[in-house]
């Protein structure tokens, strides 16, 4: 099945019916219309139909004793619009707070691409969908350039803006040209209108400033390209929904968006949240709740999956594994796919004693290799499968890997490093367990064994960045191909594995100074097929 | 307001021929209401679940009515108009969109298809493809979200939902095969079929 039937399959419980509701809401609109009156519809509920300000005073009131914490937090950062006035000598336009924080933003630090960082952002939002909390805090993780990103649960990500940050070198220099630049990366066409420009430069910008730690330049660069959007106004004396202090860029809404802001720190600029919010107009169906997302802590970190501080800049063995996810996301043409358990394989090994070809099912439940000339075929309980060879010697269990039953469960950790120490806890014959001997045996395995290593192969490519003392060096293996090894400073057991050095795919592994190389591989209809 | 004798009065009535009447007679709209919200509001309650749908079928179809006068008459079929609104006002819904997305492939339950599912036996969890394909559809941006669903869920041609997200038709093919080799990506899926599939087309 391919993705689009997937899709085409996906949720496909819903009904094909408009509900009462939405019925009974689209008549009372049009009921005011066939009339000629502008009357709002009987609210569903009241709240949501009064304008975002007083929504909020009203909110608080009612839930004095409740929530009203959480919502005294957030009614001072929005005072009604038509509050003109601003504190005396302290007039702030949207030049001056862009040329501020521009200056702050000069003195960041210099955090590299690669580099993780760990963020853990609160989320408020007036109306969320049912089952979820009016306030969110999460913790997630990704590259500073945004490329790739790590969810608890073994969640990988590719961001979208990699490429944009690809050219951010390369940016224009002045604002307005900026402004331009990102309006016309929406909007390649000439005809769109100075409202989508306005929109499509803000919203890009809030991209990057809430998904990137950029370069200093760059950050400061956008920030005057924020002051020089035509409509754009400053705000200041705003509190965002950590109850943190601000000031604050606002696009006016439009036609096409709602009011939309990015909140700095009052103090020193650094950026503190994004938050969208439309009052109602008299068109009560068309408000948007008003929603935030705040980021309270950014912590660079050794890696996905890890909270624990660490600037110390990504390893070459990082980086690498780095590309090879965008390598792997590029090309999905390599490898074999996740193919059932019962789907048979055809294994070409080269080794220093010569070639060897293996038949497999992709649990590796059963194989089968020539012997004098006979095709033989075992099971792993059979008497004959005592002189086999099995390609997934130690580790877990094809049954840990990829359990049966409709609930997906894995038995393995999700991220990197408790993955590596779980795997290091089977037994593969080394004795180096201190430098995840067993590990790093147990990966050469599943690789060369299992045609599917459950939980996301990137997590397992990460596992092998976290071992202690890896290093990675570009060469040539005994086939002639072009491969990155992985080196482990081990004294016994699997002390390398080797990846193609363009498609990132497992191309074999090193044991007792020998390479064991998979020279191909291929989905088969069963034993002694060729592909 | 009765709707009964409306759809009898114009049934041949194509939707701008609908729209056209509707600007003297506004009751006439109803008829594309009734033609066309169970489609709309599928696609709604597939991305965003059925809570926040009424509101945006309501919105999409009231706003449709504010802006029948500049309704291109030429195009007489209005569902890539419709669709083109429902996913604007889907759009302002985009971190709930992606949190359900995320909530599926954490947990495995989907709140989305909860209502839906009757029998408690029935409600078991998400395979584990659905997981993956929900992780992968968060990830997307939501322009490439936006012309993939669309292609999946509204039944509409390439061209007409390039006018329903106003770009050129060009767009939205190069759009979709981003948007698929995402997917495939996430979803770790080399179905060899899949693939010459789309080498041939």
């Amino acid at each position: 099945m391919n993705e689009m039937d997937l899709l085409t399959r996906f949720r496909a419980e819903v009904p094909l019916r408009v509900s009462p509701h939405a019925e009974e809401l689209f008549h009372a609109g049009m009921g005011d219309h066939s009339t000629e009156r502008l009357v709002a519809p009987a609210p569903r509920n009241l709240l949501a139909r009064i304008r975002m300000p007083w929504r909020l005073a009203i909110a608080a009131g009612l839930a004095a004793g409740l929530a009203a914490g959480l919502l005294i937090a957030v009614q001072p950062s929005r005072p009604p619009r038509l509050t003109a006035v601003q504190p005396s000598g302290s007039v702030l336009n949207a030049k001056l707070l862009a040329d501020r924080a521009a200056a702050a933003a000069l003195t960041g630090p210099t955090v590299p691409a690669g580099q993780w960082v760990y963020q853990r952002t609160v989320t408020y939002q007036a109306s969320p969908p049912a089952g979820f909390p009016a306030r969110l805090t999460q913790g997630s993780w990704s590259t500073a350039d945004g490329s790739l990103s790590y969810d608890t649960g073994g969640v990988w990500g590719y961001g979208a803006d990699h490429a944009l940050y690809g050219k951010l070198g390369s940016l224009p220099q002045n604002p307005i040209a900026l402004d331009r630049y990102l309006a016309k990366l929406s909007y390649p066409n000439a005809n769109a209108t100075q409202t989508n420009k306005d929109v499509a430069a803000f919203s890009t910008i809030e991209q990057l400033l809430s998904t990137a730690i950029l370069p200093p330049s760059v950050n400061a660069a956008l920030y005057r390209a924020l002051g020089d959007i035509p409509t754009i106004e400053a705000r200041s004396h705003v509190t965002d929904v950590d109850g943190r202090a601000g000031v604050a860029f606002v696009l006016p809404e439009t036609s096409q968006s709602a009011n939309l802001e990015i909140i700095l720190d009052a103090s020193n600029y650094s950026y503190l949240a994004q938050a969208a919010w439309e009052p109602s107009n008299g068109s009560p169906n068309s408000a948007i709740p008003f929603q935030e997302t705040a980021v309270l802590t950014t912590t660079l970190v050794s890696g996905p999956g890890s909270v624990r501080a660490d600037s110390a800049p990504p390893s070459p063995a990082e980086l690498t594994v780095e590309q090879a996810a965008m390598a792997l996301q590029n090309n999905q043409q390599a490898g074999l796919g996740v193919p059932d358990p019962s789907q048979w394989i055809y294994r070409k090994l080269g080794t220093s004693g010569g070639t060897q070809e293996v038949w497999a099912r992709a649990d590796d439940t059963e194989q089968a290799s020539y012997v004098n000339g006979t095709l033989v075929t075992c099971v792993r309980s059979a008497s004959c499968a005592s002189g086999t060879r099995w390609l997934t010697s130690a580790g877990p269990a094809f049954a840990v890997v990829d359990p049966p039953g409709p609930r997906f469960v894995p038995s393995l950790p999700y991220d990197p490093q408790p993955l590596l120490d779980k795997l290091n806890t089977y037994r593969t014959g080394c004795t180096d367990t201190a430098g995840y001997c067993n590990a790093v045996g147990v990966i050469a395995n599943m690789f060369i064994g299992y045609a599917d290593v459950g939980i996301s192969s990137l997590t397992w490519y990460f596992s092998l960045a976290d071992v202690p003392g890896v290093t990675v060096k570009d060469i040539t293996d005994a086939a002639g191909r072009g491969d990155v090894e992985f080196s482990f400073p081990l004294t016994g057991g699997v002390t390398g594995i080797l990846f193609d050095a363009s498609t990132y795919q497992f191309a074999g592994y090193v044991k007792s100074g020998g390479q064991t190389l998979l020279l191909q591989q291929a989905n088969v209809s069963g034993p002694g097929v060729l592909p | 307001m009765t709707t009964q004798g409306l759809a009898h009065a114009v049934p041949e009535a194509d939707d701008a021929t609908v729209i056209q009447l509707s600007r003297d007679e506004p009751e006439h709209f109803t008829v594309l209401f009734r033609r066309h919200a169970p489609h709309i509001q599928r696609y709604v309650v597939r991305r965003l679940g059925a809570d926040a749908a009424d509101d945006i079928v309501a919105e999409t179809f009231l706003l449709a009515f504010r802006q029948r006068d500049s309704y291109d008459l030429a195009r007489a079929d209005a569902r890539p108009w419709l669709y083109g609104i429902a996913t604007n006002l889907i759009g302002r819904h985009r971190r709930a969109e992606i949190r359900l997305y995320r909530a599926l492939a954490r947990t495995g339950a989907d709140p989305v298809t909860e209502p839906f599912t009757d029998r408690v036996d029935d409600r078991v969890s998400a395979d584990h493809a659905s997981r993956r394909l929900a992780a992968a559809l968060a990830r997307l941006s939501a322009k490439l979200r936006d012309t993939m669903l669309l292609a999946a869920w509204s039944d509409l041609s390439y061209e007409e939902i390039a006018m329903a997200l106003g770009v050129p038709t060009g767009t939205v093919r190069s759009r979709l095969s981003r948007a698929r080799s995402k997917l495939r990506q996430t979803l770790g899926d080399v179905d060899p079929s899949a693939l010459d599939e789309e080498s041939q087309s």
